[in-house]
């Protein structure tokens, strides 16, 4: 049976996580884990790893002023989406004012993910 | 000149600042908090990534909705925050001057809490030689550059120091279509925090070079067109023989923090040449009584709900002591490190309560643990584990321990 | 085609001085400076010491003219509002060996006329510098020796000469030169092409090959690099005299000095090297290390923010003196090179012989009537007292917004910097104006903002804005477009 050694990366703790693989590559159990959501996190590393995105879209102030304003997406989603996210991103211009946590792309490529402002501008 | 009174002025509106101004209002006191920039937040603006909040909120937020929150319980107090304003000088006497658009404000306080934070090592001090042309910056300038000015500061980047800002801009600088080379770290271990090894660098397959620096910027027509870099030995002195030419336009340096504490040198803070920051009692107070200091102007933090935390426990003292309930006494136990302890804080400890004590390891140990002597006696054994230099560790010295200490205790470090 | 008296190539401080001087005569004066901003080559990168002439071998041009220039330095600080401080210097000995170089030197000194000198020892050397080694022995003690930021005393006489009327031609590099059957020359630049009736040569390390452009291939040049470092002005170190080593017979050695500004400054190694390489090398920065730690052992030397190179004109077979004469070939050709140290202590000698030189050469020089001798000093809010600050902010509130934390710098004085003439083009030019980015984040927290309102006041984008030379662009393309 194929093992692979992970780091997980949920929280600060980085705790290292061996996942057992059976043949066709799947997750069969996980190791090393301090938490329930360390085995959740390796399970998903294997089949499919999600991160947050985070960047900027450009804003257009009530002054007319162009600025930029911090956002994330509202979730983890896969990271093979997140070259074409950054795509999208850098053609967006959001109008202030905006308050933390407004929806600036709702349902992000069809992932069920958001994409939020990070602060109030 | 404008002048005004309160009980605790609070220097910074960045994570440190805002805990300690809310905190120190919560318990009672008046406060003034001193922002430079034009919105609270501090470095935290810049940091757009996620990460944040994990101990503190219990949930992943990016910097500036870490900042945004603390912002938004800010204006709920009666705070007066100060935006646009520099502080220009603190005086033994607890006089604050600071300046903006409307003039000088001399603001008198009780206490004084140091929130200031830090600022990056430059190319300047660790002495890279070469030309110098455009090119070269440090990791946050290009953070700001990218994140803020809404510029690209370059093409085909290196990064020398695997600090979590380093491996921080080179995630920022590949989302944004700019090309890494690589990552090159003096030392024989990465800086940064793990989680920040496997998503900056692995997801976006950056090589990290161990041991290895840059020995010199190349420049052309006044901009870098390559960085030579060169293996290094267990001195950390490069190896002849063993250069590279990398070819780059731009050259990002995360080579540490230095806490900024020019302005408490002028209000006779005595710094601790370890750490660059304050000297501090178990309650965050300096030398100078009624001056407090906490976040990365009294050591430099990995988390930003570390300093958050400490930063709420300097309010809390900076409030209890402008209402004159702190009182003056001699310091029970004295708190020193051994190597492979960089340093502790507090140094000094007057209560015999639970106290928190941080310090961070200044190389690898694995399978070490860290015990507490006092006279010769061993007072606390830890369990055997992993310390590595980039986390910042905290223990607990319980009650019980300190009333049995002698004076001083002693952290050290015991790898089996 | 713009015509001129006289056209000065270069505009280092030896330019800009020589500029400055005939600016009091009626002269349609050009300068040309290959870089965009004066002062940016040799000048720039030297320790600034005013030295109070005791060091040249006597009966030199140099021995001469630094004599008769460190004279000059207060009144012209006073009038052209750059600082001077004296402060004095020592050159330190540790042996008997070295005493007995003092002694030399001491003659030396005082056959070159300089005032006050003192061979001293013992408690006498800490009585005048603390600081000093405790090792050392014996000292010559230089009391009128003063310190400029050279830079700032470039600027300033370049300003003044613009007052007068004088034309800065900034990012000119002259390519080509052609005399005419009547003596005329022609000076082409990329941004076209001068006319003159005589060309006064001050091109630092490329004065041989400016020569050469003219037909005057009558000397060469060779360029003594030499590295510096700053300290940052909490080194625990403050308001020290300038202190030397005993000198080799090939060097003066490792100097540490004090600069007007407050930081300590560390110079200069000097090694023969290519003529347009200033870059820093490592050899360099640990003799500089070891030097400066010979003169002060107590200093911290990790306190360091920024090393720098910079490169000294020797002209070949000529004793390391100036070189400061009518060309032998070309006539109305006149060469100002070699200006090595002491130059910067010796250019407002150097600018008034020069003077002396082209009247007696025949050209035609009537003073004017109102040469105007002062220029209006820039505002050093750092220097201010509360009560001034206060008093400016409310005056302008430009001035209460800090730039440059690190030097206390305001908005204020980035934009009057920005509109002064010649006007500043590149973030190293106003740093020099201003000190914006001199300190120890050296520019980390400040250059973007310094680089906002240069754009905002040149009316650029900060994308077509450089640090110092051209092409080092600092920003490219916007990264988010928008929609």
């Amino acid at each position: 049976m194929d093992t692979k050694k992970l780091v997980c990366t949920v929280c600060p703790n980085s705790c290292s996580v061996t996942v057992e693989l059976n043949e066709s590559g799947e997750p069969v159990r996980v190791t090393g884990n301090r938490c329930p959501r360390g085995e959740a996190f390796a399970r998903q590393e294997i089949t499919c790893p999600v991160r947050v995105i985070a960047s900027t879209v450009l804003l257009r102030g009530e002054d007319g002023q162009e600025a930029l304003l911090p956002v994330r997406s509202s979730a983890a989603f896969a990271l093979s989406k997140h070259a074409q996210t950054m795509e999208l991103l850098r053609h967006i211009t959001v109008r202030a004012p905006v308050k933390m946590g407004d929806v600036v792309i709702h349902n992000l490529l069809d992932t069920g993910v958001d994409v939020i402002a990070s602060c109030n501008s | 000149m404008n002048e005004f009174h309160f009980d605790v002025a609070v220097i910074g509106g960045g994570p440190a600042g805002m805990g300690a101004a809310l905190k120190a209002q919560q318990n009672g006191a008046s406060v003034a908090l001193i922002e430079r920039n034009p919105r609270l937040g501090g470095i935290l603006l810049q940091c757009i990534h996620s990460g944040f909040g994990l101990k503190f909120f219990k949930e992943e937020l990016t910097g500036p909705e870490y900042a945004q929150r603390f912002a938004n319980r800010m204006e709920k107090t009666d705070v007066k925050v100060f935006l646009s304003t520099m502080v220009l000088q603190i005086t033994p006497d607890k006089k604050v001057i600071c300046m903006n658009e409307n003039g000088i404000t001399v603001i008198h306080a009780k206490a004084v809490v140091l929130a200031m934070g830090c600022r990056e090592r430059t190319r300047g001090e660790i002495k890279i030689p070469g030309d110098r042309c455009a090119g070269v910056l440090t990791a946050g300038q290009a953070q700001h550059y990218i994140n803020i000015d809404n510029f690209c500061p370059g093409h085909r980047f290196v990064i020398l120091g695997s600090g979590d800002i380093g491996l921080i801009m080179a995630r920022r600088l590949s989302l944004e279509g700019m090309k890494v080379q690589g990552v090159y770290e003096l030392m024989p271990y990465p800086n940064g925090l793990v989680r920040n090894l496997k998503n900056c660098l692995d997801d976006f397959k950056i090589p990290l070079h161990l041991s290895t620096t840059v020995t010199r910027v190349i420049g052309k027509n006044g901009r870098v067109c390559a960085v030579e870099v060169t293996k290094v030995d267990d001195h950390l002195q490069p190896v002849k023989g063993t250069s590279e030419i990398v070819p780059c336009d731009t050259l990002l340096l995360s080579v540490g923090l230095v806490p900024e504490n020019e302005l408490s040198l002028g209000a006779g803070v005595q710094l601790n040449p370890k750490t660059n920051g304050a000297v501090v009692d178990d309650r965050l107070q300096t030398n100078v009584p009624g001056i407090f200091s906490c976040g990365n102007v009294l050591h430099v933090h990995d988390l930003a709900d570390n300093v958050t935390m400490e930063a709420e426990h300097a309010g809390e003292s900076a409030a209890a002591y402008a209402k004159g309930i702190q009182s003056e006494k001699a310091a029970a136990v004295s708190v020193r490190s051994e190597e492979p302890i960089g340093y502790t804080v507090p140094s000094q400890i007057h209560s015999l309560q639970n106290t928190a004590v941080k310090f961070r390891v200044r190389r690898p140990c694995e399978h070490a643990s860290l015990t507490v002597v006092s006279e010769g006696k061993v007072l606390m054994r830890g369990k055997p584990r992993k310390y590595i230099p980039s986390v910042m560790e905290q223990m607990i010295l319980p009650s019980a321990v300190l009333q049995k200490a002698e004076g001083e205790i002693v952290l050290k470090i015991e790898s089996e | 085609m713009q015509k001129y008296d006289i056209i000065i190539i270069g505009g280092g401080i030896t330019g800009c001085a020589i500029a400055r001087e005939l600016s009091k005569y009626r002269l349609k004066i050009a300068v040309c400076e290959a870089a965009a901003d004066v002062a940016a080559g040799t000048t720039k990168a030297n320790g600034g010491i005013i030295h109070a002439g005791d060091d040249p071998v006597p009966g030199t041009l140099k021995a001469f003219l630094n004599s008769k220039g460190c004279l000059m330095y207060p009144i012209l600080s006073e009038k052209l509002g750059f600082r001077f401080r004296k402060k004095g210097s020592m050159v330190v000995g540790f042996d008997e060996h070295d005493h007995a170089v003092l002694k030399k030197l001491l003659e030396r000194g005082r056959l070159n006329g300089a005032p006050n000198l003192e061979l001293i020892q013992g408690e006498r050397i800490f009585d005048l510098e603390p600081e000093t080694n405790r090792k050392a022995k014996y000292a010559l003690y230089t009391p009128h020796t003063g310190m400029v930021d050279p830079f700032e005393v470039a600027i300033a006489f370049c300003e003044n000469a613009v007052d007068n009327g004088a034309q800065f031609y900034l990012s000119s590099p002259v390519t080509a030169i052609r005399r005419a059957e009547d003596g005329t020359f022609t000076v082409t630049t990329p941004k076209g092409e001068l006319t003159g009736n005589y060309l006064v040569n001050c091109a630092g390390v490329h004065a041989d090959d400016v020569a050469r452009l003219a037909g005057a291939d009558e000397f060469t040049i060779r360029a003594r690099h030499g590295d510096l470092l700053v300290m940052d002005k909490n080194c625990g170190i403050q308001d020290v005299m300038t202190l030397y080593p005993v000198p080799k017979p090939e060097t003066k050695g490792v100097v540490l000095m004090n600069t007007v500004s407050g930081n300590i400054l560390v110079g200069s190694t000097a090694v023969m090297m290519d003529k347009d390489d200033v870059a820093s090398y490592r050899e360099g920065i640990d003799e500089l290390l070891s030097g400066a730690n010979r003169l002060i052992e107590k200093l911290n030397t990790r306190k360091v923010i920024r090393t720098f190179a910079g490169n000294r004109a020797v002209v070949v077979d000529n004793n390391n003196d100036f070189y400061i004469r009518p060309s032998k070939k070309v006539e109305g050709l006149f060469h100002v090179a070699g200006i090595q140290s002491p130059g910067i202590a010796s250019s407002p000698a150097i600018a008034a012989y020069v003077a002396q030189m082209l009247k007696a050469y025949g050209v035609p020089m009537t003073e004017k009537e109102h040469f105007i001798d002062e220029r209006r000093p820039p505002v050093d809010f750092s220097e201010l007292s509360m009560e001034e600050r206060d008093r400016l902010i409310r005056e302008n509130p430009a001035y209460g917004r800090i730039v440059c934390r690190c030097e206390c710098v305001t908005e204020g004085e980035i934009i009057d910097a920005l509109h002064r003439n010649p006007q500043p083009t590149t973030v190293d030019a106003v740093k020099r104006r201003t000190r914006a980015g001199m300190g120890r984040c050296q520019g980390g927290f400040c250059q973007q903002k310094v680089l906002g309102i240069m754009a905002k006041e040149l009316g650029r984008s900060p994308t077509q804005i450089n640090l110092g030379r051209a092409d080092s662009q600092i920003v490219y393309s916007k990264l988010k477009e928008g929609c």
